[in-house]
């Protein structure tokens, strides 16, 4: 009964917001709003084109290398500055910095660096996620609860167990919370550094669209992007957080 | 229910290694506090505290809030240090078997770690002591049947009741077989149907493993019950002021005589009786109703958890 009345509510939304577009396409050229027949055409002549899973799988190893690197380092540097009040605080300006500087920018000085390769693509997408992993572990750190490290040393745990049996359930959520707001964002400066930056890759077909005015390419990439996304949100993300976070009581 | 032990346990492959025995009084004290001070910046909490502990024995403290009860067990647990004083807990021979702990502490609030079932939750110290697998969760069961929450074993502490917490967090402490058991207000979030019961639990324990105890109450009739002897804490400092020994047979009952004269008595030293014992909520319905605590039969938590069985009696 609850999920029907959902669903039905979507499908209507969907119905609308189709009704608009198409409405809205019809009256204006077809290189500024291509309407939904043209972008399923364009959509499914994308997934025929050779080069597609190529540069599908050259944008995602490169977001997934810059990610991935990005975690690890910030993560590290996040526990650090957690355990050391003087660290954080010498560091602190360091990271409000990064977290200032534009993914355009970075961009740019990837090309400098790098010039046209995935190198460049991996450092923006590391330089912008890195920090707000970084910043999402380091506060994490700050909420370990002293009454838990006092209770793990009255059971005469060491160290090392103190910091996998408190210090990591602890920082989790937060090290997950930034992990998923840092992929989503990764995944997006990617595609404006592949635009400038790459000679292959989902954000250098959408240049190369736009150098021919096809639109419906755009719109046609467009949503394979959101269908990927969701895909992630649904299938990878909300499962794990799900399974990892059990112990926590549901908002409702 | 004091005397029921041994032989039978035994053969059952148990290890209930009672290391007290309570004929041989008068050796030396497990724990020997002299002296004790701590202040915290300029506030005195604590000011020549003076207390001897018999291995074996139950120890009351009581008194106002805020007059550092629970900063003299920090202490004991060896979580904090006093600035003046000495604290000494005797060696003993069997402080170093695997999977006992010298000194256990259940803290006054449950502790119990959210990301953690009942189950683990109960098993932390056990972790620690790299028990392996099959004896820790034998353990950790028949310490949660014991308190009544071997339903619960798989449940987080969020979906738990105050009480059910509080006897989570007391099977944690148990189930380390701890020589010292430090209680911090242990008893104060259960109904007093719960709480005579778990009175009679540690009591069956007590007689069983011979583990020394010291708890703090604000329940004169707590303090009566379990206590051999009782601690009277005076405020600002914190001090002892008086050391009233409880020599009543077990098991003491609310009803007898001597057992309601010793708490008129008690509560006549306190007072003013700053804090009274939580009214009592007879009219709600027990804490996890149904629960039932299986009277000690097979120990503690040893009972079949071995894989060796027919470990043997220590002595002393
Ligand atoms: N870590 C600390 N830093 C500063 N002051 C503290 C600290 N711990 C305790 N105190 C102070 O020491 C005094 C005694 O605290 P303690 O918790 O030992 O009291 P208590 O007897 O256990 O009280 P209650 O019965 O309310 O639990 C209180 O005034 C408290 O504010
Ligand atoms: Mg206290």
């Amino acid at each position: 009964m609850k999920l029907s009345v959902q669903v039905a509510r979507r499908l209507l939304l969907a119905a609308l917001v189709l009704a608009v577009w198409w409405a809205a396409s019809s009256r204006v050229p077809s290189f500024v709003l291509p309407g939904p027949y043209a972008v399923l055409q364009a959509f499914s002549s994308l997934l025929h084109t050779p080069t597609f899973l190529q540069d599908v799988g050259a944008t995602l190893a490169r977001v997934g290398i810059g990610f991935f690197l990005a975690a690890a380092a910030g993560t590290a540097l996040g526990v650090v500055m957690g355990a050391s009040r003087a660290l954080a605080d010498f560091l602190e300006p360091v990271v409000a910095v990064f977290n200032t500087v534009s993914s355009a920018i970075w961009a740019v000085f990837a090309i400098i660096w790098f010039g046209l390769s995935d190198a460049s693509t991996v450092m923006v997408v590391f330089m912008t996620t890195m920090p707000l992993m970084l910043t999402s572990v380091w506060n994490g750190t700050k909420t370990v609860d002293k009454q838990y490290v006092e209770l793990a040393k009255s059971f005469n745990l060491s160290r090392l167990q103190i910091l996998a049996k408190i210090y990591v359930p602890t920082v989790l959520p937060s090290f997950f919370a930034g992990a998923r707001l840092a992929f989503g964002f990764g995944w997006r400066v990617s595609l404006v550094a592949e635009t400038i930056g790459a000679s292959s890759g989902i954000g250098y077909r959408l240049r190369q669209a736009a150098d021919l005015i096809q639109s419906s390419q755009v719109f046609a990439w467009t949503i394979l992007l959101i269908m990927f996304m969701l895909l992630i949100e649904a299938g990878v993300l909300k499962p794990l957080e799900n399974a990892l976070f059990r112990w926590k009581p549901s908002p409702e | 229910m004091s005397g029921q032990v041994l032989p039978s346990q035994a053969e059952a492959g148990c290890r209930i290694i009672p290391f007290a025995d309570h004929g041989l009084k008068k050796a030396p004290p497990l724990i020997r506090l002299r002296g004790i001070g701590k202040s915290f910046g300029p506030l005195r909490v604590l000011a020549n505290v003076d207390l001897q502990v018999q291995a074996g024995e139950i120890t009351a403290l009581i008194g106002s809030s805020g007059c550092g009860k629970s900063t003299l067990l920090n202490i004991l647990a060896g979580l904090d240090t006093q600035d003046h004083g000495t604290y000494t807990l005797a060696e003993s021979k069997n402080s170093e078997k695997a999977g006992r702990q010298r000194v256990a502490y259940m803290f006054q609030e449950d502790r119990l770690l959210p990301w953690r079932t009942v189950r683990d939750n109960v098993a932390l110290g056990l972790e620690a002591a790299r028990i392996e697998k099959k004896e820790r969760l034998c353990r950790v069961y028949n310490m949660l049947k014991l308190v009544g929450l071997e339903e619960f074993a798989g449940a987080f502490p969020y979906q738990l009741s105050g009480g059910m917490r509080s006897r989570a967090a007391l099977a944690r402490s148990l189930v380390v077989e701890p020589e010292v058991l430090l209680l911090d207000e242990p008893f104060s979030k259960l109904d007093s149907q719960t709480r005579s019961q778990m009175h009679a639990e540690l009591l069956n324990i007590h007689a069983v493993t011979g583990m020394t105890a010291v708890f703090v109450t604000h329940d004169v009739e707590e303090a009566v019950v379990l206590a051999d002897k009782v601690a009277i804490f005076a405020p600002r400092p914190g001090r002892i002021t008086e050391i009233v020994p409880v020599e009543l047979a077990r098991p003491r009952s609310l009803l007898d005589k001597n057992v309601t004269e010793q708490i008129r008595s008690l509560r006549g030293k306190l007072c003013f009786n700053p804090h009274p014992s939580p009214p009592p909520d007879d009219s709600a319905p027990a804490e996890g109703a149904g629960l039932h605590v299986s009277p000690l039969k097979g120990g503690i938590t040893g009972k079949g958890c071995r894989a060796s069985p027919g470990v043997k009696r220590e002595s002393l």
